[in-house]
């Protein structure tokens, strides 16, 4: 009885130890392919398998714990609260590289964070100047604000008044500042986060003449946290690669 | 050997100590030498380099690369690597050579750095606390009166165009539906170019200041004023059109509701930080400073 009693405790001492081993086993190997996700260069990654399909398995509980409530489980963004879809072009911020998400994501966008994205802030045009606006940009009226709004339309190719477009080019290119940011073209600049206005991607609402108005007249002011942090380096280049190879399922990785 | 190691004996008892130190010290090490803030001659993937133990991080020299040079750090040259290494490290040098010398306590520029930089990181740690649904509405329930579509207005305000004063009937005419061009002809009168077209409700109180605003805030689409004197000067407030703001419902003010919030959360932690740090203090004034 004792010998049998010995056996089952060696037994699960020996089970114990090899589980430990394993386990010990699994971390360093873990901990050095993170290390080597840190130490790649970030852009290059999703190049190469081992390191990218390590990415996706750490993005993946991080991306449903803290990004899908705003961009949703499937990427694709909410327009109501203007959280930009992640995947396809064009790119609200920086060129869609692996490396221009993960400073967005460490960051954020006006986060608070001193190294955020916080260049560029949609005035509302149809409200009072606030005194504690940085951009001093001067109100619109009612009339300038529809006219603005058909040139919009027409930029996107969406039927509009084509005398109010006129109208509206104008005040786009002078007192509204409008292309300040959006560009003289109306293609948006990626390096301050203004959208493309000639595309049918709309960061908020439908693209229909009421969200537009409603741009306009209150405002953008979207934001996204500043993750440096609350989650560890790897976790934030996973999530970069996660979302780059979500973009491009046909990259080499 | 596997019998007698089953049996109670010296060897056994030797050997289990011996795997029980072992991976004690296995345990112990990995803690001791993986744990934050350890000094270790090995650096961490996520740094650069350490300058007297103190990081630096990829991240920022990446950022750092694309800032300086505009490129992706695959695209670098090795001379631009070196040129931001080389910065960053002199960077953390001084950085650390200042506090150091304590060189906020004389630098003001380097003091408000330091209050906005603090000020700064207690709402961004704030904000990256994303708020769930019911808690933005209700915030929104709570803020009700924000979320409206601005009001805007078609005024007419007509003041004498040579007279000081405004014919009693020119009102009562206009409220019988005269044209408001034979009105003007009519009385003397002609629009006091305060209000041009059709304004939100927020510029034509700008424009017509506080007391001719509210008079005008009165009147619905068509409607007439009886004639009110501002500074000695008689005014007819015609409202040609009207429309008051218009609540927005949860989802139209969604966006904006959430920014409210955050911005709210992140006021609240600054002065939550100020509060939290001038208790931790030890502060003590000179009585003639006391008020």
């Amino acid at each position: 009885m004792p010998h049998k009693r010995n056996s089952a405790l060696i037994g699960a001492g020996a089970a114990l130890a090899v589980t430990l081993l394993v386990w010990a086993g699994m971390a360093l190997r873990d901990n050095r392919l993170e290390a080597a996700l840190m130490r790649a260069d970030p852009d290059r990654i999703p190049a190469v398998p081992p390191l990218s399909q390590l990415a996706v398995s750490l993005a993946k509980p991080a991306y449903r714990a803290h990004c899908a409530r705003c961009h949703g489980a499937d990427l694709q963004g909410n327009p109501e609260l203007g959280a930009a879809k992640l995947t396809g072009s064009p790119r609200l911020y920086g060129s869609g590289k692996v490396s221009d998400f993960e400073r967005t994501i460490a960051y954020g966008i006006r986060s608070g964070a001193p190294k955020a994205w916080n260049l560029a802030d949609m005035p509302a045009f149809g409200r009072a100047p606030d005194p504690a606006t940085v951009h001093k940009v001067p109100p619109l009226s009612p009339s300038e604000i529809d006219d603005l709004t058909d040139y919009v339309l027409s930029l996107g190719r969406k039927p509009a008044d084509p005398d109010a477009t006129l109208r509206g080019r104008a005040l786009f290119a002078d007192k509204g500042q409008c292309f300040d940011c959006h560009s003289g073209d109306g293609k948006g600049d990626s390096a301050i986060g203004a959208p493309d206005l000639t595309d049918d991607v709309w960061l908020y609402g439908d693209g229909s003449r009421d969200a537009i108005i409603q741009s306009i007249s209150r405002g953008r002011h979207g934001t996204c946290p500043a993750w440096e942090n609350r989650l560890s380096p790897a976790t934030i280049r996973a999530l970069s690669v996660y979302i780059y190879t979500r973009s491009h399922p046909r990259d080499p990785s | 050997m596997t019998s007698s190691f089953l049996q109670p004996g010296p060897r056994r008892g030797l050997f289990l100590n011996a795997a029980g130190a072992l991976i004690g010290l296995g345990i112990a090490g990995y803690g001791l030498f993986t744990a934050k803030d350890t000094q270790t001659a090995i650096i961490p993937a996520e740094d650069l380099a350490l300058v007297n133990n103190r990081p630096i991080l990829v991240a920022d020299y990446e950022t750092q690369l694309q800032t300086q040079f505009g490129v992706a750090p695959g695209e670098a040259t090795p001379e631009q690597r070196q040129r931001v290494v080389h910065d960053m490290i002199r960077e953390e040098l001084f950085v650390q050579r200042g506090l150091e010398i304590d060189e906020p306590s004389v630098d003001p520029d380097v003091r408000s750095a330091l209050v906005n930089a603090v000020d700064q990181e207690a709402a961004a740690d704030a904000m990256s606390r994303s708020p769930t649904e019911p808690q933005l509405q209700d915030f929104y329930q709570r803020h009700k009166d924000k979320y409206s579509t601005e009001g805007i207005m078609l005024l007419h305000d007509l003041v004498p165009a040579s007279g000081a004063t405004i014919p009693a009937e020119a009102a009562q005419a206009l409220r019988q539906g005269m044209a408001l061009p034979a009105a003007l002809r009519k009385f003397g009168l002609k629009e006091s170019d305060k209000v041009k077209g059709e304004e939100f409700y927020f510029a034509a109180k700008i424009h017509l200041g506080d007391a001719l605003y509210a008079a005008a805030l009165k009147l619905d689409a068509g409607a007439v004023a009886d004639p009110i004197t501002i500074d000695g000067v008689p005014h007819l407030l015609v409202m040609e059109r009207s429309r008051p703001p218009v609540a927005l419902d949860f989802g139209k003010a969604h966006a904006e509701v959430l920014g409210d919030y955050l911005k709210d959360v992140a006021q609240l932690a600054q002065a939550g930080e100020e509060g939290f740090l001038a208790r931790r203090a030890t502060i003590r004034i000179a009585s003639e400073y006391r008020k």
